[in-house]
């Protein structure tokens, strides 16, 4: 099995007719991904690779039976369309756009929450069930089917994380970009109790890097509440204080606050099993595995 | 981007937050000018973005022109800790009774909006909540509702009725709000909110960072943006479309990818390495690998590069064709170090090891070679 993503995921393209929409979209049809409709206002009876195109999700889901959606808006555009498809009912939206500013996405944040809507992203490549649906732009050819549960909020990271496992001969369940910014929908805490119901997934692995504490978050949670075991990497050892390390939320605070000893040991300290290097991460999922 | 403190009173000031009448000079013969028209006691404030400025001297009083002029000599042109003072702010003193702290932030953990307040203004905000943590108030804020009058009700045990109009004070508090809102701000504090002898409000030091996301939508904002301020190698990345951080190393690193080049800081450390700068390459054309090479090998510092590309949408084919394109731009025995791993890996290491260059799966392997090479000699 895996979670939030799989063979009944009826997908919606927001932006589909867009560059990034189409070419994205191609790959995700072609993945096995069931494109049921994509969302471009003022295109309405536009076909792109023989998908529908409304003119809104709510016209979307009036000849359609979709229940995600993954928008390929450019991020000025991006509050208006999460909130469109969270507005319209969806419990699954995932967003790929880099360079939301923060206040829209606390508004939609808050907005998903009070829908009991997951939202995915931004500044994400998305996430992927192996074998079953991608929702997003992940180079899906270097992911296995199986049973580790991988979340990252860096996407390259995750990349090479699958590519690691896959070639250790470990699967995955479900691989989500949880996103590099300050404010994601999702994030690490909100996502575990699904990998813990998800009878398919035995390990949890967590790709964190610097700023903010939700890898502390998510860490307490999995110690208080859940059976799976958890492997953590945190990126940015290295990273100077106050400077913005590419995401615009990997960033250690003037007073210190988030940098990556801080978070390894406190990991430690809750009992998560620490890589040290980023490749080191199979064996020790190797180890924990059921 | 972080506003200096007479850019923010500008900004104070149109939204009807009182500010000081002030007056900005870059040269310090200008202020016998301005003091042919002020005759208070003044105050000339050194405009850095460094904290700490009054403990460090960037502050001084003056009651006398020559004073004053003495005072803007002493400050402009030199360094308040490593920071060059360009400007000074030259505002009257004030007679203020006492001051209180307020400012709106993002709380990164929460992921709420936050209203501080402090009767104990003056000192920065974490001295506040370390001495007088029973005087500090933190109000947070629905995304939707924003700041509402109800809020302002838990300040009212802070307040002598007899001393200050409360429901000033929450006007104020109500603009500086509305300014956290449309100018998109990480952060805006007045601090110290002083409450003058007659009884009126005056923002005496404003801080504000804007959300660098929101660049598109904060023209007004944008034009105080001081290119001179920005690192040169990250203004010329930036510049070429990419996304750079310059360090303090000798080796310039290319990732594809913000986390990649993170972690590869991290590795590089643990081998002694010292990286000169990081660039992100997405997933970048041979062109535009040519153009990123060409960006970091003018930083000075720069000994030798070492690439670590995951192949995803990026091809490490393409990548490489870029670096061998690249080769005959750079100075004689730089060394050039590559980790290709993913998409085409095999033809991308093909291709460099044709040209003579390391190119490997592992990076340790990688980072090993980069770091041997540099420290032989690069240029």
């Amino acid at each position: 099995m895996s979670i939030l993503v799989d063979k009944n995921t009826r997908l919606i393209v927001q932006g589909m007719t867009g560059k990034e929409g189409t070419f994205h979209s191609k790959i995700m049809i072609d993945y096995g991904t069931n494109i049921v409709a994509g969302v471009t206002p003022g295109k309405q009876g536009q076909e792109v690779h023989g998908v529908p195109i409304f003119n809104s999700v709510s016209d979307a889901l009036k000849k359609t039976n979709a229940n995600a959606s993954i928008t390929f808006t450019p991020e000025k555009f991006t509050k208006a369309a999460l909130l469109e498809a969270i507005d319209a009912g969806l419990k699954l939206v995932v967003t790929v756009a880099d360079g939301v500013a923060f206040h829209d996405m606390l508004i939609c944040r808050d907005y998903a929450k009070k829908h009991q809507c997951v939202l995915i992203g931004p500044n994400t490549s998305g996430l992927i069930s192996p074998g079953k649906c991608k929702v997003g732009f992940m180079p899906h050819a270097l992911y296995k089917e199986g049973s580790v549960g991988v979340m990252s909020r860096s996407g390259t990271l995750s990349y090479e994380t699958a590519n690691n496992l896959t070639r250790a001969g470990v699967g995955q369940s479900t691989v989500i970009g949880v996103g590099g910014d300050q404010i994601p929908g999702a994030t690490f805490v909100d996502l575990l109790p699904f990998y813990e119901e998800d009878p398919d997934t035995k390990v949890i692995v967590i790709i964190g890097e610097i700023g903010g504490n939700d890898e502390e978050e998510a860490v307490r949670y999995a110690k208080k509440y859940m059976t799976k075991p958890v492997v953590a990497f945190i990126a940015g050892s290295a990273a100077p204080v106050g400077k913005t390390m590419g995401h615009a939320g990997a960033i250690i605070s003037e007073s210190g606050a988030g940098n990556a000893q801080d978070k390894q040991r406190i990991l430690k300290e809750l009992g998560t099993l620490v890589a040290e290097k980023i490749t080191d991460i199979p064996d020790l999922v190797k180890q924990v595995i059921r | 981007m972080k506003l200096y403190e007479y850019q923010v009173k500008e900004i104070f000031k149109k939204e009807g937050i009182p500010v000081p009448q002030g007056y900005v000079i870059d040269q310090a013969d200008e202020v016998k000018d301005i003091l042919d028209r002020v005759k208070e006691e003044v105050v000339v404030k050194s405009q850095v973005h460094v904290g700490g400025r009054g403990k460090a001297g960037g502050i001084k009083f003056a009651s006398t022109p020559s004073e004053a002029q003495s005072a803007a000599e002493q400050l402009i042109g030199n360094q308040l800790k490593g920071e060059l003072i360009k400007k000074v702010l030259i505002e009257t003193k004030q007679p203020l009774s006492q001051e209180f702290y307020v400012g709106v932030t993002l709380d990164r953990n929460k992921k709420k909006t936050v209203l501080i307040f402090s009767p104990s203004g003056g000192m920065d905000i974490e001295e506040i909540s370390k001495k007088f943590p029973e005087k500090l108030e933190k109000i947070y804020l629905d995304p939707i509702l924003g700041f509402q009058a109800y809020h302002s009700n838990c300040l009212l045990k802070f307040i002598d009725p007899k001393k200050c109009d409360f429901k000033e004070l929450v006007k104020i508090i109500n603009k500086l709000y509305q300014v956290y809102i449309k100018y998109d701000c990480q952060i805006v504090e007045i601090n110290p909110l002083a409450l003058l002898e007659n009884g009126a409000f005056i923002a005496l030091d404003g801080k504000l960072q804007m959300d660098d996301n929101a660049e598109f939508r904060q023209e007004e904002l944008m034009k105080y943006w001081d290119e001179a301020k920005e690192d040169p190698i990250e203004l010329n990345a930036q510049r070429s479309g990419f996304t750079a951080i310059k360090l303090k190393g000798n080796i310039a690193v290319i990732s594809n990818g913000a986390g990649l080049g993170m972690s590869t800081l991290d590795l590089l450390e643990k081998y002694n390495g010292k990286p000169a700068s990081l660039l992100d390459c997405g997933a970048a054309s041979q062109e535009r690998i040519l153009k990123a090479i060409e960006v970091l090998v003018s930083d000075p510092d720069a000994q030798g590069i070492l690439f670590n590309i995951m192949g995803g949408l990026a091809r490490c084919d393409e990548i490489a064709r870029g670096i061998a394109a690249a080769l005959d731009s750079l100075p004689k025995n730089f060394p050039v170090v590559c980790r290709l791993q993913g998409t085409n890996v095999e033809e991308g290491l093909k291709i460099l090891r044709v040209k003579g260059l390391v190119a490997v799966n592992d990076l340790e392997e990688a980072i090993k070679q980069i770091v041997s090479k540099v420290n032989e000699g690069g240029r």
